[in-house]
């Protein structure tokens, strides 16, 4: 999006007074409106479609398969693609490294079969179109989907390391997948105001941006800054991290059960 | 845990089809795969039933553009408080009662619904093709349809969520049965339900009061039924038990047999590699001793007493496990057998439980300790003695078929006339005893009767089963020859329409072209100009006297160059069994044909086998000939393959054809070819046995061998003539030039035939027994050396011993099998007894389908016509060699029971002193063979002696020392020692076989 110098002045103005007034007139700590349908793909253990009102959209699906995990820990496995960017993109890589990262904060004894077998699960996240930052949008799906995610069902023992056995599975019943996944914030600063999901406009105009990340009622590692645009960045008051993070604590516990609630 | 159930969605496609979702998990190897499947609904299925008129306007025709046929009658059977109905059954009453719904006289309309279909399929294979064949074949008598409940939209059903898959396809059953009840209200015929489920019989009544249709047990059916006392006997036991365990609660006893391992636990274990997997051999003379071979093993596995073979039956697909080194031990020297063993026992009781009463909580053995314990296996196994023994933990694959055997008159209860628990005794003695539950145990006492395994639960001592057919009287020829057939899986009922329809319209009135470039026959047969015209040969066949189906024939001429031209012409089978016909299928599902005493099973129908194919004399015949152009050595110069029309000029017996060459008078060219031919055969003879062929066949035992698989087949007195050698010659020379060929020509699919060298460890015992009583020894470095070896088995004072090692050595050799060329590699194509590098059958189409498959190979390989893809596939070879495999093995055991119940026959009148060899020590007996008349029987250490306790048993030296019954002085009974027997043939009072037994005097 490409707006005029003029344009930009004015939305900046706005957005930094005070209080802010965003173009769309949400509040600080208000999402754009979003769409997501979970289990629309049946051959996969769980699966959402998430679309924003700006019109980018995101589907994440998740998949798995039983390992052995004495010989293969990594029980989670990302895969983002981002449409029109290159595999090896900046963003596509960043996205996926953070993803990685922020994952691990999933209890990874809810994967876990027998003493010796464990799900691994393939979450593939195909970011369809996206106009701002696609972070937010690709944990709120990941998040959506992994609450879709139903598992097989073990018949066999749960202790196997010294007499082995292999997994056995029930025919029909699937058990549901119980993580809480962490949800991702991104958050733009400008002058001194901080808001929650800045559209592409905002973007344009923003002089920083931050990455937040929560779960379980708390912030968690990572938190970064995040450059939105290439003209208009700058250094921004550290204060305004703690407000960031006050903000999203606020809000984020509603979003997840927003979220849950689907 | 919280289940969830995704709800399929359901979406309307067209009028009339609606598509939904089936969801399910396939474990596999550890794995778990989501399935996904498309499921399409349809509203156009047909009740099938003929008074129904509404179905009639809906149904559309099927991809062959034929309409489904109404089979349901509209006058169908009216039963008490019931009146006009139709059957529909549950997937466990096919299962129990499959006996029951081909019975003539009971369910004539029958509904199977499509999930019982399915569920049936995937319980028992040959129930389903058994159901099949009723579905197919109904008739004015017996009325069955599929119903497919599964793809009718007011039929199907969803999964609830926390249903089990059982429960759900109850409910299916039970819609359906609501469907057809509603369907048919008005036209006056209701709907039973037979199923033996109490909680689905609840279920019918809870749904809803006004279900409009019955519900009944097998039990409550059959007493409807106007001739309820007769069906009721022929009602499975399982389901008896059932019944009677609601009203008999001190029928329940303790566990007596260990649990079966879990599926995911055997399969962890087979892949890790301490669990193993294979078929269960029960030994022959101690039912309680079994083995496994195990491919990781280099002799097969001991499995010894009740417990550890864990209701294992012989040929049942099992898992075992290793025991501790603990519990290894030698192989039993005692024989035990099922007929004699706890004969008292109460069929009603449980039996004594002290043999299961060994704690059954033992400390577990983590996998690493059991790898290092199978790692000690199989040391100990290369070091003697001690053998690592097994137990088994779970059975893949039952081999229960119907069995033949009579009631044990101990275990009939004379007093009562009600049903009763008896026991049946089978015939393989190498099975446990049968219990059943019959009112009819003194009707049946001294009858051959048929019965079917149905379950073995694990606290009883003995499995389960329920009466089929009576086959008559014990010792009826009939009810033998019968009870035979049906031991030995041999297909002996008549050729069913279908096939017969595949034989030439003509019928005997059959005859080949006079010409073979008339227009008009090539028109009915375009490949008849590819014949060649041989009846100018002189040609005749040589087979025994009365011989009517004649494979073979042969004819020799001196070529101007000094050679010989030499044919084998074998009869043409394929011309007339093409593939793909049900014919070809018949003959292919028997495999061989199969000679009893009295009688002939024919793999192919009479009018092929004895005219049409028959090289007959004086008649044109089309033949596969095997042209051979031989110098003076018999050397082959060239070799030439054809399918030709023939003239045999006669057909000789084996003595006629002998006269007729000795007769110095004869000297036209027919008896010149056929001198020619027996000097020629006589070279390939000699060339032979320099290669290392086996000479195991022995002129003067009265068991004739056949000279390639070595084994006995029968045992006339029969005196070899050179013409039967001759024959066989060229025979073997026709079979290895054609292998070669189709070899040549296949390298993936040729049907061949291979023999294994024997592995040493085969002969271990019968050369520590050599070793020990005579000091001799038999090589087996290679088949030449095994026989230069048995060459020199002899004793200068006993003609006999030389025969005695050759029979011993035969029964420790590989059994030749067929196979396709691609599952082994060149060099263990050999065959060993022959000494050849490569072989296969050709020269017998009537009566072996191997020989059928040479011939369409070798046609496609002279390009006659392109080769079937039948027999191009390596998995449709597989199949075929496995049954043929299979065919050819039940043939022979067969024909040798069948001469075995002669035999007995034939001593029953006189009881004789004959000469005997002890062939076989236990610590409880002897095994001796009686060579006059080819019988081998044990003799029971009680029989021998009154002191069965001071009887010494010495392993190493093969010797049992005893005191015999007449006489104080100890007697010792080495192995190989010639005895003086009396033989009798005495009937067995528990078992009622007729067998010759064995005293020694």
């Amino acid at each position: 999006m490409t707006l005029s110098v003029a344009e930009k002045s004015y939305l900046y103005d706005a957005l930094a007074s005070t209080p802010s007034i965003r173009p769309d007139g949400r509040y600080p700590y208000q999402f754009m409106p979003i769409e997501i349908y979970t289990d629309f793909l049946p051959s996969s253990n769980g699966s959402s479609r998430i679309i924003a009102s700006d019109g980018s959209e995101c589907i994440v699906s998740v998949k798995a398969k039983v390992v052995d995990h004495t010989s293969d820990d990594d029980l989670l496995h990302i895969e983002i693609d981002i449409a029109g960017e290159r595999d090896d993109a900046l963003i596509t890589e960043s996205c996926t490294s953070l993803f990685n990262k922020l994952l691990k904060n999933i209890d990874m004894k809810k994967l876990q079969l027998t003493k010796k077998y464990s799900f691994k699960l393939f979450i593939d996240v195909l970011v369809i179109s996206s106009n701002s930052n696609p972070v937010s949008l690709i944990s709120f799906g990941i998040y959506s989907s992994l609450n879709s995610t139903s598992l097989p069902k073990l018949v066999s023992n749960f202790d196997d390391l010294e007499v082995e056995e292999l997994p056995m599975f029930h025919d029909y019943d699937l058990v549901k997948l119980e993580v809480v996944p962490p949800l991702v914030f991104v958050l733009g600063i400008v002058k001194n105001n901080i808001f929650i999901d800045p559209a592409a406009s905002e973007c344009e105009v923003a002089n920083n941006g931050l990455i937040i990340s929560w779960t379980n009622g708390k912030i968690i590692a990572p938190i970064r800054t995040l450059a939105l645009n290439d003209t208009n960045t700058k250094g921004f008051n550290p204060n305004l991290i703690q407000e960031g993070i006050k903000l999203v604590e606020k809000y984020a516990s509603d979003i997840a059960s927003a979220l849950q609630n689907i | 845990m919280s289940t969830k159930v995704v709800v399929p969605r359901k979406k309307r496609l067209s009028e009339g089809l609606t598509v939904t979702q089936k969801v399910f998990i396939r474990s596999r190897n550890g794995g778990a795969t989501k399935i996904i499947r498309e499921h399409y609904l349809r509203n156009d299925i047909p009740c099938l039933s003929k008074s129904c008129t509404k179905c009639q306007s809906i149904v559309v025709p099927d991809a062959k553009n034929e309409l489904p046929k109404f089979i349901l009658s509209e006058n169908p059977q009216v039963i008490a408080n019931i009146g006009k109905h139709y059957v529909v059954v549950d997937t466990n009453i096919v299962l129990l009662a499959i006996d029951l719904l081909e019975n003539i006289s009971c369910f004539f309309d029958v509904i199977v619904p499509q999930i019982v279909l399915d569920e049936v399929r995937n319980r028992s294979y040959p129930v389903y093709t058994r159901l099949r064949t009723l579905c197919r074949d109904s008739d004015d008598t017996k009325r069955f349809i599929v119903f497919h409940n599964e793809f009718n939209e007011k039929t199907f059903v969803d999964r609830l969520p926390d249903e089990t898959i059982n429960d759900r396809n109850d409910r299916a059953i039970r819609k359906t049965c609501e469907w057809y009840a509603q369907h048919l209200k008005d036209y006056g015929i209701n709907i039973v339900l037979v199923t033996n489920d109490r909680l689905n019989r609840e279920a019918v009544k809870k749904e809803s009061k006004e279900q409009g249709y019955f519900t009944k047990s097998l039990y409550e059916y059959a007493d409807l039924l106007s001739n309820a006392d007769e069906i009721k006997e022929l009602i499975p036991n399982v389901d008896n038990y059932a019944e009677s365990k609601e009203l008999l609660p001190e029928d329940k006893s303790e566990v007596v047999f260990p649990e079966y391992y879990q599926t995911s636990r055997v399969m962890g274990g087979l892949r890790s590699g301490v669990l193993y997997q294979g078929n269960v051999q029960i030994s022959e003379y101690n039912f309680l001793e079994g083995s496994v071979s195990l491919p990781r093993f280099s002799k097969p596995v001991l499995i010894v007493g009740q417990k550890n073979l864990n209701r294992a039956f012989n040929g049942d697909q099992v898992v075992v496990e290793l025991l501790p080194e603990s519990e290894w031990k030698a192989p039993s020297s005692l024989t035990l057998d099922s007929e004699h063993f706890d004969i008292n026992d109460n069929p009603d009781g449980q039996g004594e439980e002290d043999e299961f009463n060994r704690n059954g909580a033992e400390a577990v053995i983590s996998d690493k300790q059991r790898r290092l314990l199978a790692k000690e296996a199989i040391n100990a196994q290369k070091s003697k003695k001690v053998q690592p023994t097994a137990k088994i933990v779970s059975i893949t694959r039952r081999s229960w078929r119907q069995y033949v055997g009579q009631i044990a008159p101990s275990s009939v209860d004379d007093k009562t006339n009600g049903i009763q628990n008896v026991f049946v005794i089978l015939m393989d003695k190498c099975l446990p005893k049968i219990r059943i539950r019959t009112r009819r145990a003194q009707e049946l006492l001294g009858k051959r009767i048929v019965i079917s395994v149905d379950s073995w639960p694990e606290n009883y001592k003995y499995p389960l089963g329920h009466f089929v057919r009576d086959l008559g009287d014990v010792e009826s020829t009939q009810a033998e020859t019968e009870a035979l057939l049906l031991e030995h899986d041999v297909e002996y009922r008549p050729f069913s329409k279908k096939v017969l329809e595949c034989l030439p319209s003509e019928g005997h009135n059959w005859k080949a072209p006079v010409k073979l470039d008339d227009p008009e026959e090539i028109s009915k047969d375009p490949l008849l100009p590819k014949r060649q015209d041989l009846r100018d040969k002189l040609i005749c066949s040589i087979d025994p006297p009365g011989c009517v189906d004649i494979d073979d024939a042969l004819h020799a001429k001196k070529l101007p160059n000094g050679n010989w031209e030499v044919g084998v012409h074998i009869a043409d089978v394929t011309h007339f069994v093409k593939t793909g016909t049900a014919l070809d299928a018949e003959g292919a599902s028997r495999g061989t044909s199969v000679y009893l005493v009295d009688k002939r099973i024919d793999m192919l129908p009479m009018l092929l086998g004895t005219d049409l194919c028959s090289l007959k004399p004086y008649v044109d015949r089309f033949a596969f000939s095997v042209l051979w152009e031989l110098d003076d050595n018999a050397d082959i110069v060239n070799v030439n393959f054809t399918k030709s029309v023939i003239k045999s000029r006669e057909a000789f017996s084996y003595e006629q054809a002998q006269l007729r060459i000795d007769d110095p008078n004869q000297t036209d060219e027919l008896t010149l070819g056929m001198r020619a031919l027996l000097q020629l055969s006589i070279k390939l003879k000699q060339k032979r046995l320099d290669a290392g062929a086996l000479n195991l066949a022995s002129p003067e035992v009265k068991v004739h061998m056949d000279s390639e698989t070595a084994d006995p087949g029968e045992v006339e007195i029969k005196k070899l003539l050179a013409t039967n050698s001759l024959v066989e010659e060229f025979m073997l020379l026709a079979n290895i030039s054609v292998a070669r060929k189709i070899y040549d020509a296949f390298p993936q699919t040729a049907m061949l035939r291979r023999h294994a060298a024997s592995p040493s460890t085969n002969f271990e015992v019968l050369n520590e027994m050599l070793q020990k009583r005579k000091n001799m020894h038999i090589s087996l470095e290679s088949s030449k050396a095994l026989a230069d070896s048995l060459d020199r088995c002899i004793d200068p004072e006993d003609a006999y011993f030389n025969t005695l090692v050759r029979i011993m050595s035969t029964r420790c050799m590989m059994a030749a099998q067929y196979f396709f060329s691609g599952a082994y590699s060149y060099p263990d194509f050999r065959h060993y007894g022959l000494a050849v590098d490569i072989y296969t059958h050709f020269t017998s189409p009537i009566r072996r389908y191997c020989d059928v498959v040479a011939h369409r190979q070798l046609a496609g390989a002279i390009g006659y016509e392109p080769l079937s893809l039948d027999h191009r596939d390596k998995h449709k070879m597989d199949m075929i060699c496995r049954n043929i495999n299979r065919k050819h093995r039940n043939a022979q055991f067969a024909g040798r029971a069948s001469i075995e119940y002669y035999v007995g026959q034939v001593m029953r009148n006189n009881e004789s002193i004959e000469t005997g060899y002890v062939i076989k020590v236990f610590n409880n007996g002897i095994v001796v063979l009686v060579p006059k008349f080819g019988v081998e029987g044990l003799i029971r250490i009680e029989n021998l002696t009154d002191s069965a306790e001071d009887a010494v048993f010495d392993e190493l030296e093969f010797k049992l020392s005893f005191k015999p019954k007449t006489g104080d002085k100890v007697r010792d009974v080495h192995v190989f020692e010639k005895v003086d027997v009396q033989v009798r043939s005495v009937l067995d009072p528990i078992t009622s076989k007729r067998k010759a037994e064995l005293l020694l005097v």
